[in-house]
Protein backbone atom coordinates (compact mmCIF):
# COMPACT_ATOMS: atom_id res chain seq x y z
CA UNK A 1 0.00 0.00 0.00
CA UNK A 2 2.68 2.47 1.02
CA UNK A 3 4.58 1.71 -2.18
CA UNK A 4 1.64 2.79 -4.30
CA UNK A 5 1.11 6.10 -2.57
CA UNK A 6 3.51 8.27 -4.59
CA UNK A 7 1.87 7.14 -7.82
CA UNK A 8 -1.51 7.87 -6.38
CA UNK A 9 -0.39 11.42 -5.59
CA UNK A 10 1.29 11.86 -8.96
CA UNK A 11 -1.51 10.40 -11.04
CA UNK A 12 -3.71 13.50 -11.49
CA UNK A 13 -0.81 15.67 -12.67
CA UNK A 14 0.64 12.96 -14.90
CA UNK A 15 -2.72 12.18 -16.48
CA UNK A 16 -3.40 15.84 -17.20
CA UNK A 17 0.09 16.36 -18.69
CA UNK A 18 -0.24 13.21 -20.77
CA UNK A 19 -3.56 14.43 -22.06
CA UNK A 20 -2.33 17.87 -23.05
CA UNK A 21 1.22 16.96 -24.03
CA UNK A 22 1.58 13.36 -25.16
CA UNK A 23 -1.80 13.00 -26.87
CA UNK A 24 -1.25 16.00 -29.16
CA UNK A 25 2.32 14.89 -29.75
CA UNK A 26 1.39 11.44 -31.02
CA UNK A 27 -1.54 12.82 -32.95
CA UNK A 28 0.86 15.29 -34.54
CA UNK A 29 3.33 12.53 -35.28
CA UNK A 30 0.60 10.67 -37.15
CA UNK A 31 -0.54 13.81 -38.93
CA UNK A 32 3.00 14.58 -40.09
CA UNK A 33 2.87 11.54 -42.39
CA UNK A 34 -0.37 12.66 -44.00
CA UNK A 35 -1.61 15.24 -46.41
CA UNK A 36 -4.52 17.12 -44.94
CA UNK A 37 -5.46 20.57 -46.12
CA UNK A 38 -8.32 21.89 -44.04
CA UNK A 39 -9.85 23.96 -46.79
CA UNK A 40 -10.07 20.93 -49.07
CA UNK A 41 -12.72 18.39 -48.03
CA UNK A 42 -10.57 15.27 -48.55
CA UNK A 43 -9.76 13.18 -45.49
CA UNK A 44 -6.09 12.83 -44.47
CA UNK A 45 -4.16 10.68 -46.95
CA UNK A 46 -1.01 8.81 -46.06
CA UNK A 47 2.02 10.18 -47.93
CA UNK A 48 4.88 8.70 -45.85
CA UNK A 49 7.84 11.07 -45.61
CA UNK A 50 6.75 13.48 -48.33
CA UNK A 51 6.16 16.36 -45.88
CA UNK A 52 9.65 15.96 -44.47
CA UNK A 53 11.25 15.73 -47.91
CA UNK A 54 9.47 18.91 -48.84
CA UNK A 55 10.64 20.58 -45.64
CA UNK A 56 14.33 19.96 -46.34
CA UNK A 57 14.02 21.99 -49.53
CA UNK A 58 11.62 24.61 -48.23
CA UNK A 59 13.46 27.92 -48.54
CA UNK A 60 10.96 29.68 -46.27
CA UNK A 61 11.52 27.23 -43.44
CA UNK A 62 15.32 27.27 -43.83
CA UNK A 63 15.36 31.08 -43.93
CA UNK A 64 13.21 31.25 -40.83
CA UNK A 65 15.61 28.89 -39.12
CA UNK A 66 18.66 30.97 -40.07
CA UNK A 67 16.98 34.26 -39.13
CA UNK A 68 15.75 32.81 -35.85
CA UNK A 69 19.21 31.51 -34.98
CA UNK A 70 20.76 34.87 -35.82
CA UNK A 71 18.22 36.65 -33.65
CA UNK A 72 18.58 34.23 -30.74
CA UNK A 73 22.39 34.20 -30.93
CA UNK A 74 22.75 37.97 -31.07
CA UNK A 75 20.18 38.48 -28.29
CA UNK A 76 21.84 36.00 -25.98
CA UNK A 77 25.35 37.39 -26.47
CA UNK A 78 24.25 40.99 -25.95
CA UNK A 79 22.17 40.09 -22.92
CA UNK A 80 24.94 38.05 -21.38
CA UNK A 81 27.51 40.86 -21.63
CA UNK A 82 25.12 43.61 -20.50
CA UNK A 83 23.60 41.32 -17.88
CA UNK A 84 26.99 40.66 -16.35
CA UNK A 85 27.69 44.39 -16.20
CA UNK A 86 24.27 45.03 -14.66
CA UNK A 87 24.79 42.28 -12.11
CA UNK A 88 28.06 43.91 -11.00
CA UNK A 89 26.26 47.24 -10.74
CA UNK A 90 23.56 45.85 -8.42
CA UNK A 91 26.24 44.02 -6.49
CA UNK A 92 27.74 47.32 -5.28
CA UNK A 93 25.54 48.38 -2.42
CA UNK A 94 25.00 51.96 -3.56
CA UNK A 95 22.35 54.46 -2.51
CA UNK A 96 19.11 53.57 -4.24
CA UNK A 97 20.19 50.02 -5.04
CA UNK A 98 16.89 48.60 -3.79
CA UNK A 99 14.86 51.00 -5.91
CA UNK A 100 17.01 50.18 -8.91
CA UNK A 101 16.39 46.48 -8.38
CA UNK A 102 12.63 47.04 -8.29
CA UNK A 103 12.81 49.05 -11.51
CA UNK A 104 14.90 46.32 -13.04
CA UNK A 105 12.22 43.69 -12.46
CA UNK A 106 9.42 45.71 -14.09
CA UNK A 107 9.79 44.35 -17.64
CA UNK A 108 9.71 40.75 -16.42
CA UNK A 109 6.01 40.88 -15.57
CA UNK A 110 4.73 42.65 -18.64
CA UNK A 111 2.76 40.58 -21.13
CA UNK A 112 4.93 39.95 -24.21
CA UNK A 113 2.18 41.28 -26.45
CA UNK A 114 2.13 44.52 -24.47
CA UNK A 115 5.92 44.72 -24.79
CA UNK A 116 5.54 44.50 -28.54
CA UNK A 117 2.85 47.15 -28.49
CA UNK A 118 4.94 49.52 -26.35
CA UNK A 119 7.93 49.16 -28.63
CA UNK A 120 5.78 49.75 -31.66
CA UNK A 121 4.54 53.00 -30.15
CA UNK A 122 8.13 53.97 -29.42
CA UNK A 123 9.96 52.77 -32.52
CA UNK A 124 7.54 52.95 -35.41
CA UNK A 125 8.55 55.59 -37.94
CA UNK A 126 6.12 58.51 -37.89
CA UNK A 127 4.86 57.75 -34.38
CA UNK A 128 7.72 56.88 -32.12
CA UNK A 129 10.05 59.44 -30.61
CA UNK A 130 13.18 57.28 -30.98
CA UNK A 131 13.42 57.30 -34.80
CA UNK A 132 12.69 61.03 -34.77
CA UNK A 133 15.49 61.89 -32.35
CA UNK A 134 17.93 59.44 -33.91
CA UNK A 135 17.51 61.17 -37.25
CA UNK A 136 17.38 64.66 -35.82
CA UNK A 137 20.35 64.43 -33.46
CA UNK A 138 22.55 61.71 -34.93
CA UNK A 139 21.41 61.57 -38.53
CA UNK A 140 20.60 57.86 -38.31
CA UNK A 141 17.62 56.71 -40.32
CA UNK A 142 15.86 54.17 -38.10
CA UNK A 143 13.08 52.88 -40.31
CA UNK A 144 11.98 49.53 -38.97
CA UNK A 145 9.07 49.40 -41.38
CA UNK A 146 11.32 49.78 -44.41
CA UNK A 147 14.58 48.04 -43.63
CA UNK A 148 14.84 44.39 -42.66
CA UNK A 149 18.15 44.90 -40.85
CA UNK A 150 16.75 47.72 -38.75
CA UNK A 151 13.72 45.58 -37.94
CA UNK A 152 15.99 42.74 -36.84
CA UNK A 153 17.99 45.13 -34.66
CA UNK A 154 14.79 46.52 -33.17
CA UNK A 155 13.57 43.06 -32.22
CA UNK A 156 16.94 42.32 -30.57
CA UNK A 157 16.74 45.59 -28.64
CA UNK A 158 13.20 44.81 -27.55
CA UNK A 159 14.13 41.32 -26.41
CA UNK A 160 17.08 42.76 -24.49
CA UNK A 161 14.86 45.32 -22.80
CA UNK A 162 12.43 42.58 -21.83
CA UNK A 163 14.87 39.95 -20.58
CA UNK A 164 18.07 41.71 -19.52
CA UNK A 165 16.70 41.96 -15.95
CA UNK A 166 16.23 38.21 -15.82
CA UNK A 167 19.79 37.58 -17.02
CA UNK A 168 21.16 40.14 -14.57
CA UNK A 169 19.27 38.65 -11.61
CA UNK A 170 20.39 35.10 -12.36
CA UNK A 171 24.02 36.18 -12.77
CA UNK A 172 23.73 38.28 -9.62
CA UNK A 173 22.76 35.16 -7.68
CA UNK A 174 26.02 33.60 -8.85
CA UNK A 175 28.16 36.63 -8.12
CA UNK A 176 26.68 37.01 -4.64
CA UNK A 177 27.66 33.40 -3.98
CA UNK A 178 31.38 33.93 -4.65
CA UNK A 179 33.10 33.55 -1.24
CA UNK A 180 34.47 36.85 0.02
CA UNK A 181 37.62 35.11 1.30
CA UNK A 182 38.69 34.44 -2.31
CA UNK A 183 38.13 38.08 -3.27
CA UNK A 184 40.05 39.32 -0.22
CA UNK A 185 43.07 37.16 -0.87
CA UNK A 186 42.98 38.19 -4.53
CA UNK A 187 42.98 41.83 -3.44
CA UNK A 188 46.06 41.15 -1.27
CA UNK A 189 47.82 39.60 -4.26
CA UNK A 190 47.15 42.77 -6.24
CA UNK A 191 44.92 41.19 -8.86
CA UNK A 192 43.47 43.72 -11.31
CA UNK A 193 39.83 44.00 -12.28
CA UNK A 194 40.14 42.10 -15.56
CA UNK A 195 42.03 39.21 -13.93
CA UNK A 196 39.43 39.12 -11.17
CA UNK A 197 36.66 38.77 -13.74
CA UNK A 198 38.50 36.27 -15.90
CA UNK A 199 40.01 34.01 -13.25
CA UNK A 200 37.67 34.32 -10.27
CA UNK A 201 34.16 35.36 -11.26
CA UNK A 202 33.72 33.66 -14.62
CA UNK A 203 34.84 30.19 -13.47
CA UNK A 204 32.80 30.41 -10.28
CA UNK A 205 29.56 31.52 -11.93
CA UNK A 206 29.80 29.17 -14.90
CA UNK A 207 26.65 27.36 -13.76
CA UNK A 208 24.61 30.56 -13.86
CA UNK A 209 26.11 31.54 -17.22
CA UNK A 210 25.31 28.17 -18.71
CA UNK A 211 21.80 28.21 -17.30
CA UNK A 212 21.03 31.66 -18.57
CA UNK A 213 22.49 31.06 -22.03
CA UNK A 214 20.44 27.92 -22.57
CA UNK A 215 17.28 29.33 -21.01
CA UNK A 216 17.41 32.56 -22.97
CA UNK A 217 18.58 30.78 -26.11
CA UNK A 218 15.54 28.53 -26.08
CA UNK A 219 13.13 31.34 -25.28
CA UNK A 220 14.59 33.58 -27.98
CA UNK A 221 14.48 30.75 -30.49
CA UNK A 222 10.77 30.15 -29.99
CA UNK A 223 9.79 33.82 -29.54
CA UNK A 224 6.43 34.78 -30.98
CA UNK A 225 4.13 37.25 -29.21
CA UNK A 226 6.41 40.30 -29.09
CA UNK A 227 7.60 39.90 -32.66
CA UNK A 228 4.11 39.34 -34.01
CA UNK A 229 2.92 42.52 -32.32
CA UNK A 230 5.96 44.63 -33.21
CA UNK A 231 6.64 43.71 -36.82
CA UNK A 232 4.18 40.98 -37.78
CA UNK A 233 7.21 39.21 -39.26
CA UNK A 234 8.00 42.02 -41.64
CA UNK A 235 9.17 43.99 -43.45
CA UNK A 236 8.96 41.26 -46.07
CA UNK A 237 10.04 38.22 -44.12
CA UNK A 238 12.96 39.86 -42.29
CA UNK A 239 11.75 39.09 -38.78
CA UNK A 240 9.77 35.95 -39.54
CA UNK A 241 11.52 33.76 -37.01
CA UNK A 242 10.57 30.12 -36.63
CA UNK A 243 7.38 30.52 -34.57
CA UNK A 244 6.15 33.45 -36.62
CA UNK A 245 6.87 31.62 -39.85
CA UNK A 246 5.04 28.52 -38.62
CA UNK A 247 2.05 30.55 -37.47
CA UNK A 248 1.74 32.47 -40.73
CA UNK A 249 2.11 29.28 -42.70
CA UNK A 250 -0.60 27.43 -40.76
CA UNK A 251 -3.07 30.29 -40.86
CA UNK A 252 -2.42 31.02 -44.50
CA UNK A 253 -2.48 27.57 -46.06
CA UNK A 254 -4.20 25.40 -43.44
CA UNK A 255 -1.94 22.62 -44.68
CA UNK A 256 -2.07 20.74 -41.40
CA UNK A 257 0.07 17.77 -42.41
CA UNK A 258 2.98 19.92 -43.55
CA UNK A 259 2.49 22.39 -40.71
CA UNK A 260 2.76 19.50 -38.30
CA UNK A 261 5.97 18.24 -39.90
CA UNK A 262 7.52 21.68 -39.42
CA UNK A 263 6.15 21.84 -35.87
CA UNK A 264 7.73 18.53 -34.98
CA UNK A 265 11.17 19.46 -36.33
CA UNK A 266 10.91 22.70 -34.36
CA UNK A 267 9.91 20.74 -31.27
CA UNK A 268 12.84 18.34 -31.68
CA UNK A 269 15.30 21.23 -31.91
CA UNK A 270 13.94 22.63 -28.66
CA UNK A 271 13.98 19.20 -26.99
CA UNK A 272 17.67 18.79 -27.91
CA UNK A 273 18.43 22.22 -26.44
CA UNK A 274 16.40 21.30 -23.36
CA UNK A 275 18.33 18.10 -23.00
CA UNK A 276 21.60 20.04 -23.19
CA UNK A 277 20.32 22.41 -20.51
CA UNK A 278 19.26 19.55 -18.27
CA UNK A 279 22.53 17.62 -18.67
CA UNK A 280 24.66 20.70 -18.18
CA UNK A 281 22.79 21.83 -15.10
CA UNK A 282 22.86 18.33 -13.61
CA UNK A 283 26.60 17.95 -14.22
CA UNK A 284 27.56 21.35 -12.85
CA UNK A 285 25.35 21.05 -9.78
CA UNK A 286 26.79 17.66 -8.83
CA UNK B 1 43.73 64.09 -3.26
CA UNK B 2 44.19 62.56 -6.67
CA UNK B 3 42.82 59.27 -5.50
CA UNK B 4 39.68 60.80 -4.01
CA UNK B 5 39.14 62.77 -7.20
CA UNK B 6 39.32 59.55 -9.17
CA UNK B 7 36.81 58.06 -6.82
CA UNK B 8 34.49 61.00 -7.32
CA UNK B 9 34.69 60.74 -11.11
CA UNK B 10 34.04 57.02 -10.88
CA UNK B 11 31.03 57.56 -8.63
CA UNK B 12 29.56 60.17 -10.95
CA UNK B 13 29.99 57.88 -13.95
CA UNK B 14 28.53 54.99 -12.00
CA UNK B 15 25.40 56.90 -11.04
CA UNK B 16 25.09 58.19 -14.59
CA UNK B 17 25.02 54.61 -15.90
CA UNK B 18 22.48 53.58 -13.25
CA UNK B 19 20.21 56.52 -14.03
CA UNK B 20 20.41 55.97 -17.79
CA UNK B 21 19.55 52.30 -17.35
CA UNK B 22 16.63 53.01 -15.03
CA UNK B 23 15.34 55.62 -17.47
CA UNK B 24 15.67 53.22 -20.41
CA UNK B 25 13.64 50.63 -18.53
CA UNK B 26 10.90 53.03 -17.48
CA UNK B 27 10.68 55.08 -20.66
CA UNK B 28 8.58 52.69 -22.80
CA UNK B 29 6.05 52.32 -19.98
CA UNK B 30 5.79 56.08 -19.46
CA UNK B 31 5.55 56.74 -23.18
CA UNK B 32 2.74 54.21 -23.52
CA UNK B 33 0.88 55.75 -20.59
CA UNK B 34 1.30 59.17 -22.19
CA UNK B 35 0.17 57.96 -25.61
CA UNK B 36 -3.00 56.53 -24.10
CA UNK B 37 -4.01 60.09 -23.18
CA UNK B 38 -3.05 61.82 -26.41
CA UNK B 39 -5.30 62.86 -29.25
CA UNK B 40 -4.77 61.28 -32.63
CA UNK B 41 -3.21 64.49 -33.98
CA UNK B 42 -0.60 64.68 -31.23
CA UNK B 43 0.28 60.99 -31.62
CA UNK B 44 0.88 61.42 -35.33
CA UNK B 45 2.60 64.82 -34.99
CA UNK B 46 5.97 64.94 -36.76
CA UNK B 47 7.74 66.31 -33.71
CA UNK B 48 7.10 64.09 -30.67
CA UNK B 49 4.92 65.90 -28.14
CA UNK B 50 5.97 65.50 -24.54
CA UNK B 51 3.52 67.61 -22.60
CA UNK B 52 0.65 70.00 -23.07
CA UNK B 53 -0.74 67.82 -25.85
CA UNK B 54 -4.51 67.83 -26.35
CA UNK B 55 -5.71 65.21 -23.91
CA UNK B 56 -8.11 62.56 -25.06
CA UNK B 57 -9.31 59.53 -23.17
CA UNK B 58 -8.02 56.48 -25.04
CA UNK B 59 -9.65 54.22 -22.47
CA UNK B 60 -13.19 55.32 -23.16
CA UNK B 61 -13.93 53.74 -26.52
CA UNK B 62 -12.41 50.27 -25.99
CA UNK B 63 -13.57 49.78 -22.43
CA UNK B 64 -16.93 51.53 -22.39
CA UNK B 65 -18.20 51.28 -25.96
CA UNK B 66 -16.47 48.16 -27.23
CA UNK B 67 -16.16 44.76 -25.59
CA UNK B 68 -12.78 45.15 -23.98
CA UNK B 69 -14.13 45.01 -20.45
CA UNK B 70 -15.38 41.53 -21.25
CA UNK B 71 -11.89 40.51 -22.37
CA UNK B 72 -10.52 41.65 -19.02
CA UNK B 73 -13.10 39.43 -17.33
CA UNK B 74 -12.21 36.54 -19.65
CA UNK B 75 -8.51 36.94 -18.91
CA UNK B 76 -9.20 36.99 -15.19
CA UNK B 77 -11.48 33.97 -15.40
CA UNK B 78 -8.94 32.01 -17.43
CA UNK B 79 -6.02 32.89 -15.18
CA UNK B 80 -7.90 32.16 -11.96
CA UNK B 81 -9.25 28.94 -13.42
CA UNK B 82 -5.74 27.93 -14.32
CA UNK B 83 -4.57 28.49 -10.74
CA UNK B 84 -7.47 26.42 -9.42
CA UNK B 85 -6.74 23.57 -11.83
CA UNK B 86 -2.96 23.41 -11.64
CA UNK B 87 -1.93 24.35 -8.12
CA UNK B 88 -3.74 21.52 -6.24
CA UNK B 89 -2.45 18.94 -8.73
CA UNK B 90 1.02 20.42 -8.42
CA UNK B 91 0.77 20.25 -4.63
CA UNK B 92 0.11 16.50 -4.66
CA UNK B 93 2.71 15.77 -7.33
CA UNK B 94 5.31 17.96 -5.64
CA UNK B 95 4.86 16.07 -2.39
CA UNK B 96 5.40 12.77 -4.18
CA UNK B 97 8.52 14.10 -5.94
CA UNK B 98 9.85 15.62 -2.77
CA UNK B 99 9.38 12.67 -0.40
CA UNK B 100 9.58 9.47 -2.40
CA UNK B 101 12.20 7.94 -4.63
CA UNK B 102 10.07 7.55 -7.69
CA UNK B 103 11.15 5.29 -10.50
CA UNK B 104 11.77 7.43 -13.56
CA UNK B 105 11.66 10.73 -11.70
CA UNK B 106 14.54 12.28 -13.70
CA UNK B 107 12.80 11.32 -16.94
CA UNK B 108 9.60 12.90 -15.73
CA UNK B 109 11.48 16.01 -14.72
CA UNK B 110 12.99 16.27 -18.15
CA UNK B 111 9.60 15.69 -19.70
CA UNK B 112 8.05 18.49 -17.66
CA UNK B 113 10.93 20.77 -18.65
CA UNK B 114 10.17 20.18 -22.32
CA UNK B 115 6.50 20.90 -21.63
CA UNK B 116 7.51 24.20 -20.08
CA UNK B 117 9.96 25.13 -22.82
CA UNK B 118 8.28 23.63 -25.86
CA UNK B 119 7.54 26.02 -28.70
CA UNK B 120 3.89 26.94 -28.35
CA UNK B 121 3.54 27.45 -32.07
CA UNK B 122 4.27 23.75 -32.63
CA UNK B 123 1.18 22.81 -30.61
CA UNK B 124 -1.29 24.96 -32.50
CA UNK B 125 -2.52 22.33 -34.94
CA UNK B 126 -3.17 19.42 -32.56
CA UNK B 127 -4.71 21.74 -29.95
CA UNK B 128 -6.93 23.38 -32.50
CA UNK B 129 -8.22 19.99 -33.60
CA UNK B 130 -8.47 18.56 -30.08
CA UNK B 131 -10.26 21.55 -28.59
CA UNK B 132 -12.73 21.60 -31.46
CA UNK B 133 -13.36 17.89 -31.08
CA UNK B 134 -14.04 18.35 -27.37
CA UNK B 135 -16.45 21.18 -28.14
CA UNK B 136 -14.35 23.62 -26.14
CA UNK B 137 -13.57 26.09 -28.91
CA UNK B 138 -14.10 29.68 -27.72
CA UNK B 139 -14.50 28.44 -24.16
CA UNK B 140 -12.32 29.58 -21.26
CA UNK B 141 -12.26 25.99 -20.02
CA UNK B 142 -10.40 24.93 -23.16
CA UNK B 143 -7.78 27.62 -22.60
CA UNK B 144 -7.40 26.66 -18.95
CA UNK B 145 -6.77 23.08 -19.96
CA UNK B 146 -4.24 24.03 -22.61
CA UNK B 147 -2.41 26.50 -20.37
CA UNK B 148 -1.68 23.79 -17.85
CA UNK B 149 0.82 22.51 -20.46
CA UNK B 150 3.33 25.09 -19.30
CA UNK B 151 1.82 26.04 -15.93
CA UNK B 152 1.64 22.62 -14.32
CA UNK B 153 5.37 21.81 -14.68
CA UNK B 154 6.24 25.28 -13.40
CA UNK B 155 3.95 24.90 -10.39
CA UNK B 156 5.25 21.40 -9.58
CA UNK B 157 8.80 22.69 -9.73
CA UNK B 158 8.18 25.67 -7.46
CA UNK B 159 6.08 23.85 -4.88
CA UNK B 160 8.59 21.00 -4.77
CA UNK B 161 11.49 23.32 -4.03
CA UNK B 162 9.44 24.78 -1.19
CA UNK B 163 8.64 21.33 0.20
CA UNK B 164 12.25 20.19 0.00
CA UNK B 165 13.04 22.74 2.68
CA UNK B 166 10.49 21.22 5.10
CA UNK B 167 12.41 18.62 7.15
CA UNK B 168 11.29 15.04 6.71
CA UNK B 169 11.26 14.71 10.50
CA UNK B 170 8.10 16.81 10.49
CA UNK B 171 6.31 14.22 8.34
CA UNK B 172 7.56 11.38 10.45
CA UNK B 173 6.48 13.03 13.70
CA UNK B 174 2.98 13.64 12.32
CA UNK B 175 2.66 10.07 11.07
CA UNK B 176 3.87 8.64 14.39
CA UNK B 177 1.27 10.76 16.15
CA UNK B 178 -1.31 8.88 14.13
CA UNK B 179 -2.07 11.34 11.34
CA UNK B 180 -3.15 9.86 8.03
CA UNK B 181 -1.38 10.97 4.87
CA UNK B 182 -4.26 13.22 3.90
CA UNK B 183 -4.25 14.81 7.34
CA UNK B 184 -0.49 15.23 7.12
CA UNK B 185 -0.86 16.99 3.78
CA UNK B 186 -3.72 19.23 4.89
CA UNK B 187 -2.67 20.12 8.41
CA UNK B 188 1.13 20.14 8.19
CA UNK B 189 2.55 20.34 4.70
CA UNK B 190 -0.04 22.76 3.32
CA UNK B 191 0.51 25.50 5.93
CA UNK B 192 4.28 24.98 6.00
CA UNK B 193 4.57 25.06 2.23
CA UNK B 194 2.20 28.03 1.91
CA UNK B 195 4.81 30.57 0.70
CA UNK B 196 5.88 28.43 -2.24
CA UNK B 197 2.26 27.56 -3.04
CA UNK B 198 1.39 31.25 -3.04
CA UNK B 199 4.35 32.04 -5.27
CA UNK B 200 3.34 29.27 -7.66
CA UNK B 201 -0.26 30.57 -7.76
CA UNK B 202 0.84 34.11 -8.55
CA UNK B 203 3.19 33.00 -11.31
CA UNK B 204 0.60 30.71 -12.86
CA UNK B 205 -1.78 33.68 -12.83
CA UNK B 206 0.80 35.96 -14.49
CA UNK B 207 1.77 33.49 -17.20
CA UNK B 208 -1.87 32.69 -18.01
CA UNK B 209 -2.79 36.36 -18.08
CA UNK B 210 0.10 37.13 -20.45
CA UNK B 211 -0.42 34.28 -22.90
CA UNK B 212 -1.34 35.20 -26.44
CA UNK B 213 -0.71 32.49 -29.02
CA UNK B 214 -3.10 29.73 -27.88
CA UNK B 215 -5.76 32.27 -26.98
CA UNK B 216 -5.61 33.69 -30.49
CA UNK B 217 -6.16 30.30 -32.10
CA UNK B 218 -8.58 28.75 -29.62
CA UNK B 219 -11.01 31.58 -28.94
CA UNK B 220 -13.50 33.54 -30.97
CA UNK B 221 -15.44 36.53 -29.71
CA UNK B 222 -16.84 34.87 -26.59
CA UNK B 223 -13.78 33.85 -24.59
CA UNK B 224 -11.27 36.27 -26.16
CA UNK B 225 -8.62 37.44 -23.73
CA UNK B 226 -7.14 40.90 -23.40
CA UNK B 227 -3.86 39.97 -25.12
CA UNK B 228 -5.75 38.86 -28.22
CA UNK B 229 -7.84 42.02 -28.04
CA UNK B 230 -4.66 44.08 -27.97
CA UNK B 231 -3.45 42.54 -31.19
CA UNK B 232 -6.79 43.35 -32.75
CA UNK B 233 -5.58 46.93 -33.08
CA UNK B 234 -2.70 46.00 -35.36
CA UNK B 235 -4.63 44.07 -37.96
CA UNK B 236 -7.24 46.75 -38.54
CA UNK B 237 -6.64 49.37 -41.18
CA UNK B 238 -5.25 52.57 -39.70
CA UNK B 239 -4.12 51.57 -36.23
CA UNK B 240 -5.84 53.39 -33.37
CA UNK B 241 -2.63 54.03 -31.49
CA UNK B 242 -4.10 55.90 -28.55
CA UNK B 243 -6.51 53.11 -27.77
CA UNK B 244 -3.86 50.47 -28.38
CA UNK B 245 -1.73 52.20 -25.74
CA UNK B 246 -4.69 52.35 -23.37
CA UNK B 247 -5.41 48.63 -23.74
CA UNK B 248 -1.69 47.86 -23.32
CA UNK B 249 -1.65 49.75 -20.05
CA UNK B 250 -4.69 47.87 -18.75
CA UNK B 251 -3.18 44.56 -19.87
CA UNK B 252 0.16 45.14 -18.19
CA UNK B 253 -0.84 46.86 -14.96
CA UNK B 254 -2.15 43.83 -12.97
CA UNK B 255 1.02 41.82 -13.47
CA UNK B 256 3.31 44.82 -13.05
CA UNK B 257 1.76 45.76 -9.71
CA UNK B 258 1.91 42.16 -8.53
CA UNK B 259 5.62 41.92 -9.27
CA UNK B 260 6.44 45.21 -7.57
CA UNK B 261 4.52 44.32 -4.40
CA UNK B 262 5.41 40.67 -4.14
CA UNK B 263 8.78 40.63 -5.79
CA UNK B 264 10.50 39.08 -2.81
CA UNK B 265 8.36 35.98 -3.20
CA UNK B 266 8.24 35.53 -6.93
CA UNK B 267 11.69 36.44 -8.20
CA UNK B 268 12.76 32.86 -7.58
CA UNK B 269 9.92 31.60 -9.73
CA UNK B 270 10.41 34.15 -12.48
CA UNK B 271 14.02 33.05 -12.81
CA UNK B 272 12.99 29.37 -12.76
CA UNK B 273 14.56 28.77 -9.39
CA UNK B 274 18.01 30.08 -10.30
CA UNK B 275 17.65 32.93 -7.82
CA UNK B 276 16.68 32.07 -4.28
CA UNK B 277 14.05 34.56 -3.15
Amino acid sequence: MVKFRPWFLLAPAVILLAFIDLAPFFYGLWLGFHRWIMTVPTPPTYIAFYNYEFLVNDAEFLNAFVRGTLFAGASVIIQLVLGLATAFIICRRFRGATAFKVILTLPLAIAPVAVGSMWRLMMYPGIGPIPYYLERLLGIKWNMAGSGDIALLTTILMDTWHWLPLVALILLAGIAGVPSAILESAALDGVNAWQKLRFIYLPLIRFEILFVVLLRGMDAFRIFDEIWMLTGGGPGSATRYLSVSLYTMILKAWDLGYGMAVSLIFLYIIIILCWALYQAVMRVSE
Amino acid sequence: MNKSQNKLVFDILFYLVVIVMAAAIIFPIVWTAETSLKSKQSILATIPQWWGFPIENGYYRPFVQEGYIRMILNSTLTAVGCVILTVPLAFLAAYAFSRYNIFGAPTMYFWSLTCRMGPEAAFIIPYYLMINRLGLYDNSLGLILVYSLFNLPLAIWLVKSGMDSIPRAVDEAALIDGASVSELLRRVILPMGAPSIAAASILVFIFSWNEYLFASVLTGLGARTITVGLLGFVTTVGIRYGEMAAVSMVALIPTLVTVVILQKYIISGLTLGAVKG
